[in-house]
């Protein structure tokens, strides 16, 4: 038998089912649930965008820090330091990490594997020497402090609830986008040159474009999370920009599972509520989660999605 | 008119001499069936061919354009497709997706990223067609590396086909396949050449498949051709016995 | 600039050349043959320090060089558990992985540290023989103990050097660094094969970190810092090549040095781009030969 056309509607309903639960949520929740919901919509994002060329495409980038770094610190000047409301700011910091993404992605598809890897990293390396050296600009190691919540168009997005219903409504519009960009041609072309590059140009395809459009994807995606997260946090520093804070993506996604579109959600989900409940009795939380992921890649490279998914297999087909 | 012309290409790897100054001429609608024993330097020339390796030297010349130097993609836009010996194809994807990505390539829609792949009637309609006429609809949602190993030599020359080439390098098309695979392998291939016209260039072990298929053959030996003909001409040479038939097929 | 300046610093670039080209030579040997990216190479090079630290405080009348001993067979019996155990389990897998493990390592190996020696900068004592300075011509005054790692990063080179192109191993080493399948057909025992040359690659991190603690706090953060120039040296010189190295830690050692002395801002960026331009135009490294 033929597969069936994938049903659409199922995927509408799922969305404004979990949109209207989640936008009802603060009606019942304490707002520290609120704030922990926001950050985990931000991570969720971030991953997602950072899984495109993990677990879709085949590529390990550490340059996603970068576009998500360098759209916080963008935003958050254009806010600071300008009158610009603050949507046309929006709009601009995430249009600088597409163009970013274009710029860096076009020197990077020369290379595979861990020397893409590396690449990558050192590109944004020079981000983050960027801001950590630029004082006049960035504040240096300080960062850039104190940066308010302004109006969205005409929306009111001061305070948790309202900041949350706006992350809220940015994520799920990115994330519905990025479904349907997996979902769509040029994503299953991504999966085929994430098993096998070189088939995928034996049936003429020219693999470093499509490479290319999933970086430029996922910086500009990257972006929407890091312009996402400055007005959340109140402030930014370059931390947000290091090296090591690129493996947050990355791990999240390996931990949820990284061959499924959801799988970086769900690792959000844990990431931050292992963090939150971990640090309640240790601050050693670090440790924990490293355990945790080293036993998770000898054990379950398919992350936690994987694992769900292996048994309900097993379970179908026991049934049968 | 010959559709493909090799002219004196050279390839060799450190000391190794690969192929070395070999020509060839193939006719459009012809099927070419290379033969020769292992190491004769069969694979490099297909892969000197679709651009997989640059030759040292000399040309390839297809459709009167030349193609040597060029990146597979663009040969394989010319028309120029070819499968590959040890089986080739999209593991992690279904046996329908990897169908799909051959498809979507050659309809143009593979740039497509806001609308669902499984959406485009006429790509899944065509997609479905090429399964159904090598007989894997029923394997069509089987993850491919679940495959047997027939089933995946059905794929791999199935990935071809559904490029709709002008010429065909099928890479040892029945490489481990059982007998009654074998022969609805080389049926379907005879279909194809007959229905679409195609022109067809394959090496191949099994001496039943080499007689009935091939217009003409020719026989490499050390990179080089030493003898070119039809196939009763080819099964009369006596160099060709020596080296390789050991009178054994004949 | 004064041309005694310039020789003190160029011995000042050396002293921290030789002490990259310790813990660059154990990653390059560990990625060619093992073919795995290590970023927890850096985090080894930490507990190095940490090591010799606790050695150094914790048992009376410990000298300098006996706790860097010690806190060198620590590190390697914590690289020996860490090939033995987790990476073993990887080594068909992908890259990503395969780095992302080394990761969770780092994660692993830097709060276990902050849990047991605290957040605290921590230093270590110059040992009392090399505490001095030779003055230079110029008046100036060159600290022994740089002159000590100078000597220390040339023994370590020569012995790896004799080690690897004189010994039965070595030569397995190199084999199996150009050609993995060669070391199966051999019919060579490849598992202790790359479990001995992960203790090296390990106990070579851990002596530069021992070396480096009494010229540099001992933090948890060390190791983050290091292990990117440690990976670019790797790659300039080329992955596997013990030659390249040597070269790539003296051009990258020297490079920060003056870089912080003419261009004090930006030196920070001068690694990085030194990789980015290696990476685009000759991405198997300067000195590989091949």
């Amino acid at each position: 038998m033929p597969p069936k056309p994938q049903n659409l509607k199922n995927p509408i309903i799922w969305f404004f089912a979990s949109l209207i639960v989640l936008w009802a949520a603060p009606l019942f929740l304490p707002t520290f649930y609120v704030y922990l919901i926001t950050e985990i919509l931000i991570v969720s994002l971030f991953a997602v965008s950072t899984n495109v060329l993990l677990g879709f495409t085949g590529l390990l980038s550490f340059g996603q820090v970068a576009f998500f770094g360098s759209s916080a610190y963008a935003v958050s000047l254009l806010i600071k330091g300008t009158s610009l409301p603050f949507a046309a700011s929006f709009f601009i910091s995430v249009g600088m990490s597409a163009l970013a993404a274009l710029i860096i992605g076009l020197f990077c598809m020369r290379l595979r594997g861990f020397y893409f890897a590396i690449l990558t990293l050192a590109f944004s390396q020079i981000f983050f020497v960027v801001v950590y050296k630029w004082t006049s600009l960035t504040g240096g190691d300080d960062g850039i402090v104190g940066i308010p919540k302004k109006p969205f168009l005409f929306f009111n997005i001061n305070g948790p609830d309202a900041y949350y219903h706006f992350v809220l409504l940015v994520v799920m519009v990115s994330l519905a986008l990025l479904y349907l960009i997996i979902r769509s041609p040029l994503g299953e072309v991504l999966q085929a040159i994430r098993d096998n590059s070189e088939r995928t140009e034996f049936l003429g395809l020219q693999v470093r474009n499509y490479r290319l459009a999933s970086f430029v994807i996922a910086g500009t995606f990257g972006g929407v999370a890091g312009a996402l997260f400055a007005p959340f946090q109140g402030i930014v520093t370059p931390e947000l920009l290091h090296w090591s804070h690129s493996a947050e993506p990355l791990m999240i996604s390996l931990l949820g599972g990284m061959y499924f579109f959801f799988g970086p959600i769900a690792g959000a989900v844990i990431f931050v509520f292992i963090k939150e409940w971990i640090t309640g009795f240790t601050e050693y939380w670090m440790f924990w989660y490293g355990l945790l992921l080293m036993l998770l890649i000898m054990y379950l490279p398919g992350g936690i999605m994987g694992f769900v998914s292996e048994h309900l297999k097993r379970g179908k087909d026991d049934s049968r | 008119m010959s559709l493909l012309e090799v002219r004196k290409v050279s390839k060799s790897f450190g000391k190794l001499q690969a192929v070395s100054e070999l020509d060839l001429s193939i006719d459009e609608g012809e099927v070419r069936c290379i033969i020769g024993a292992n190491g004769a330097g069969k694979t490099t020339l297909f892969n000197l061919i679709s651009g997989r390796t640059r030759p040292d030297s000399g040309q390839v010349v297809f459709a009167g354009e030349e193609i040597s130097g060029m990146r597979p993609p663009q040969i394989v836009r010319k028309g120029l497709s070819r499968s590959f010996q040890v089986s080739n194809y999209f593991p992690n994807l279904s046996v329908f997706q990897n169908v799909r990505i051959a498809v979507l390539s050659r309809m143009r829609k593979s740039r497509i990223f806001y609308w669902p792949v499984s959406r485009l009637g006429p790509v899944n309609q065509r997609v479905t067609e090429i399964l159904e006429n090598f007989n894997l609809l029923p394997l069509a949602e089987v993850i491919a590396d679940k495959l047997s190993h027939g089933d995946r030599r059905k794929l791999e020359i199935s990935l071809v086909v559904a490029q709709e080439p002008r010429m065909l390098l099928l890479d040892e098309p029945t490489a481990g396949m059982n007998s009654t695979e074998t022969e609805s392998t080389i049926h379907l291939i005879k279909n194809l050449v007959t229905k679409l016209g195609l022109t067809l260039l394959l090496t191949e072990h099994d001496m039943k498949v080499v007689f009935s298929l091939a217009d003409k053959i020719t026989f490499m030996h050390y990179g080089q051709v030493v003898c070119e003909g039809p196939p009763q001409e080819i099964k009369a040479n006596a160099d060709v016995k020596e080296i390789y038939l050991g009178g054994e097929v004949c | 600039m004064e041309f005694s300046y310039f020789i003190y610093q160029l011995i000042i670039g050396l002293s921290y050349s030789m002490l990259l080209f310790l813990i660059a030579s154990g990653l390059t040997i560990i990625f060619g043959l093992l073919n795995i990216p290590n970023f927890a190479h850096g985090a080894l090079y930490m507990l190095g320090a940490y090591f010799t630290y606790f050695f150094l405080h914790s048992l009376p009348g410990v000298s300098f060089g006996i706790a860097l001993v010690l806190a060198v067979v620590s590190v390697g019996l914590i690289g020996a558990f860490l090939e033995y155990v987790p990476l073993r389990k990887i080594y068909e897998r992908s890259h990503a992985l395969q780095l992302l493990m080394t990761f969770s390592f780092i994660l692993i190996l830097d709060d276990a540290t902050k849990y047991f020696a605290g957040t605290d900068f921590l230093s270590i004592a110059i040992p009392k023989l090399m505490d001095g300075s030779i003055t230079l011509p110029g008046d100036r005054e060159m600290p022994v103990y740089s002159i000590f790692i100078i000597a220390c990063g040339l023994v370590v080179a020569y012995l790896l050097w004799l080690g690897l192109y004189k010994t039965r191993l070595g030569k397995l080493v190199q084999a199996g660094t150009a050609n993995k399948e060669m070391l199966s057909a051999l019919g060579i025992n490849v598992p202790r094969l790359f479990t001995l040359v992960f203790i090296l690659g390990s106990v070579l991190a851990g002596l530069g970190g021992g070396l480096a603690g009494p010229l540099k706090a001992v933090s948890v953060g060390m190791g983050e810092t290091v292990i990117i120039t440690i990976f670019a040296i790797v790659i300039v010189g080329g992955v596997g090549s013990l030659k390249g190295a040597f070269i790539a830690s003296i051009l990258v050692g020297e490079l920060n040095t003056f870089g912080v002395v003419f261009f004090p801002s930006f030196a920070m960026a001068f690694t990085y781009i030194l990789v980015i331009v290696v990476l685009l135009t000759k991405p198997e490294g300067l000195f590989r030969t091949k």
